[in-house]
């Protein structure tokens, strides 16, 4: 059966994923671009274009040049939004003999949803390119607040495209899926979703049967702005540019068209540099010209001069989430802020680390991130799409579609312990599973005859600090100096996620191992404390593991240094022996401590002391031996 | 419990027997479609590291062609009597030998020709003796990056005369 289309139909663009070989993965259309402008027109010569094509055209033809159309779509004539949008679409719209809405594109009337089949039809056609099969099922997203209307004309839509709608699904639900969310117990989310031109904030409830293996997902309150986003951003970015320049030089580049195209494309690169850096340069030279000459267009933006410019609009975003969370039922969920189990971010605008930051402190919690904001409502809609076909065609999801964040990855490094008590990294955190590996070890002292083999799970680097997951013996060990017997560990997780830890002593055979199931047995919240407390105490950890590096290097150098002078015996010279004897004790004092440098020091110390005994030792075949000159 | 019937046993063993069925065969399936999985996902792998290969220089190029830009707008203004002129012509052409090199083309268009959106973008209007509708001039240059369009020709488009 051929896959079913996961489709976010958007505002100002639309997107398409699918699932392949388990992998959520966004179609790229012919233009070889991941998005699509939800843009239809005719042009001059009759032709009808979709998606860029027809965005390219749209200064020099916007009476046919059709965007915007869900803003219509399903809505009555008598609406207020209608009435409120039709003052400032460039193309007519009329009250449709249903006492719907009509377009006017090319001296033809057409219904909202058929413009919106225009668009699909495209996407369709170019997923079916890249797919290189045809395709006739799809999910296709819609605003949480979209009524049974908007629903109806949307799949309608879906239908005139030659598109069987197998669901419609609500967007931010479909972006709660692409993270994997509302698997295990009831979760309580907002989803804050920042588009081009479009604010929506959605509260949702989602809740698990277990049994049943049935997710419910309620919609407690949404809210927004429907004429608030991403491009208010970049027009007051421009206009600033433009009035700054204005003052500089006293020209206004506003009417220059290509002065204004290069603007706009240096303010929008200037943004996203913003994302990441404190600071950066719009450079233009030759910008214009006046009765001196050409001009050049050289000022610095700062991060913090872009937040002041945008900061009533990221105010009123946050006030507008505020609302739709504690407000009483209706108008809000009724919620308290702290009642919010998780916050998700959609829509290329909450790249902003601002817009990041004041969620984050509206919430006290960090909002999931990771999936381009830009793509996560249409992989949450192919993820749909691959359940429905998994279902239809009575198999197994791919790719373990439910699970499809926390399973088959290992939430947790898992370590063993070694000297001075560190944990020892076998397997790194979010390794998926199966997999397997083997180290060797050895003793950490002489005619050592058994090791234990302590295995833990968490990110500190003191094993103290992370969970004992088991621990066991391996012993029968020949009696050996230090360091010489070899012990090949091996932690192998199976597909379940059971591990199982195994230990050999590659002289005599001998081995012993344990089979611990509960590897990710962690809960959610539990992984979160371990995850939060290793960041936290990153620095603290840093010292500690010096401090063991510092003590284990000083144990080995004493160890060598006695071996030496046993070896050395009466060939070492009685004042260098005593010289390194008492570098012995004072390092194997200073070792009790916890004062790293002075450890340090006194290895360095000890070091160099011992390089005498071997300066002895050669001198003294030099004096015997022969002389090479 | 020596008097126990024989039959619930075997019963059991059947029932046993199918259940194994179902998951050997459930199994069978899911290997061989993990194998044809891996088979296909070596073929898009190739596929997407070749796309990559060839437009991993696209960011770079991009900021690029503004330079260009820069350069085309600089010998707009100098005089051709200038002695600097001749320098900045062969450090631009320098500049645009290097991205040809790495497959990028300048998209040619002609006034007069309709517009065509899939390599040009209108940015406005203007008065010409070229029909109305047709492409007036050229405002900033497009390209092709390996026979991709990369950014369109910027054009205006014109209204007649007036």
């Amino acid at each position: 059966m051929a896959k079913i289309l996961g489709i976010d139909l958007g505002t100002t663009n639309s997107a398409v994923a699918v699932m392949e070989s388990g992998e959520p993965k966004v179609l790229e259309n012919s233009e070889g671009a991941r998005t699509t402008p939800s843009i239809v027109a005719i042009n001059k010569s009759g032709e009808r274009l979709t998606g860029l094509l027809a965005k390219r055209q749209g200064v020099v033809n916007p009476q046919n040049t059709i965007y915007s159309v869900k803003r219509l779509i399903g809505r009555k004539w008598s609406d207020s939004e209608v009435q409120r949008d039709k003052k400032w679409l460039p193309y007519e719209i009329k009250e449709g003999a249903t006492g719907g809405v009509e377009i006017k594109m090319a001296d033809k009337w057409y219904k909202p949803e058929e413009i919106s089949a225009m668009v699909l039809q495209k996407l369709k056609a170019d997923a079916e390119a890249k797919l290189g099969e045809a395709v006739t099922e799809a999910v296709i997203t819609v605003p949480a607040y979209f009524d049974d209307s908007q629903r109806q004309a949307t799949k309608n839509a879906g239908e005139i495209a030659g598109l069987k709608v197998d669901r419609i699904i609500n967007e931010p639900t479909a972006a709660a899926f692409a993270y994997g969310l509302g698997k295990n117990n009831n979760q309580k989310i907002v989803v804050y979703d920042f588009g081009g031109g479009t604010f929506d904030i959605s509260v949702l409830e989602m809740s698990y049967d277990a049994e049943t293996k049935e997710q419910t997902v309620e919609v407690k309150a949404t809210g927004g702005d429907t004429h608030l986003g991403g491009d208010d951003f970049d027009k007051i970015i421009i206009e600033y540019l433009v009035g700054e320049y204005k003052k500089q030089e006293g020209i206004d580049i506003s009417k220059d068209t290509l002065a204004l195209q290069r603007l706009r494309e240096a303010a929008e690169r200037a943004k996203h540099e913003l994302s990441t850096a404190a600071e950066t340069e719009i450079n233009l030279p030759y910008v214009t010209s006046d009765a001196s000459g050409p001009k050049h267009f050289l000022m610095k933006l700062t991060r913090a001069k872009l937040e002041s410019l945008v900061r009533e609009y990221i105010d009123h975003s946050i006030q507008l989430t505020k609302d739709t969370v504690t407000s009483l039922v209706p108008k809000g969920a009724g919620l308290k802020l702290s009642d919010i189990n998780e916050v998700l971010l959609v829509g290329g605008q909450t790249r902003m680390p601002a817009i990041q930051e004041a969620v984050k402190k509206l919430f006290g919690k960090d909002p999931h991130q990771g999936i381009n904001p830009d793509e996560v409502v249409a992989i949450g809609a192919g993820i749909q799409g691959e359940i429905l076909l998994a279902k239809k065609e009575g198999r197994k999801t791919e790719g373990e579609v439910k699970d499809i964040l926390l399973l088959d990855v290992t939430p947790l490094t898992l370590s063993i312990e070694t000297m001075g008590s560190v944990a020892t990294p076998m397997i790194q955190k979010n390794t998926t599973v199966p997999t397997a590996k083997t180290q060797i070890f050895s003793t950490a002292a002489d005619n050592q005859t058994s090791v234990e083999i302590h295995i833990g799970q968490g990110e500190r680097p003191m094993m103290a600090d992370n969970k004992t997951l088991a621990r066991f013996i391996l012993d029968g060990i020949p009696p050996s100096a230090r360091g010489i017997p070899q012990i090949e560990v091996t932690f192998d997780i199976d597909a379940n996620g059971i591990l199982t830890v195994s230990a050999k002593d590659k002289a005599t055979g001998k081995a012993q191992s344990v089979k611990i199931e509960a590897t990710t047995s962690l809960n959610k919240d539990e992984i979160e404390k371990l995850k939060k407390e290793a960041a936290e105490h990153a620095a603290e950890d840093q010292k500690k593991r010096e401090l063991i590096d510092a003590k284990n290097q000083a144990e080995s150098l004493v160890y060598a240094a006695e071996k030496g002078l046993k070896d050395g015996g009466d060939k070492v010279p009685a004042e260098i022996k005593d010289d390194v004897n008492a570098k012995i004790a004072k390092l194997k004092e200073v070792r009790e401590g916890s004062d790293t440098v002075a450890i340090t020091a006194a290895t360095t110390d000890l070091s160099t002391a011992l390089q005498k005994i071997g300066e002895a030792l050669y001198n003294k075949k030099d004096d015997t031996g022969p002389s090479s000159n | 419990m020596p008097n126990e019937p024989k039959q619930p046993i075997e019963n059991n063993l059947e029932g046993k027997i199918k259940e194994l069925e179902v998951q050997n065969t459930e199994y069978l399936d899911g290997w061989k479609r993990a194998k044809a999985d891996l088979i296909n996902y070596k073929k898009d792998e190739a596929q997407r590291l070749e796309g990559f290969a060839k437009f991993s220089n696209e960011m770079i190029i991009m900021d690029l062609i503004t330079v260009l830009d820069s350069f085309e707008l600089s010998l707009s203004v100098i005089a051709e009597t200038d002695p600097a002129r001749k320098g900045i012509t062969l450090i631009k052409s320098q500049l645009e030998d290097l991205l040809k090199k790495q497959g990028l083309e300048r998209i040619q268009v002609k006034r007069g020709d309709p517009l065509d959106t899939s390599f040009e973008e209108a940015v406005g209007e203007t008065n010409s003796a070229e029909p109305p509708g047709t492409v007036a001039e050229e405002v900033s240059g497009g390209y092709r990056l390996n026979g991709r369009v990369i950014r369109p020709v910027r054009v205006k488009i014109s209204k007649g005369q007036s």
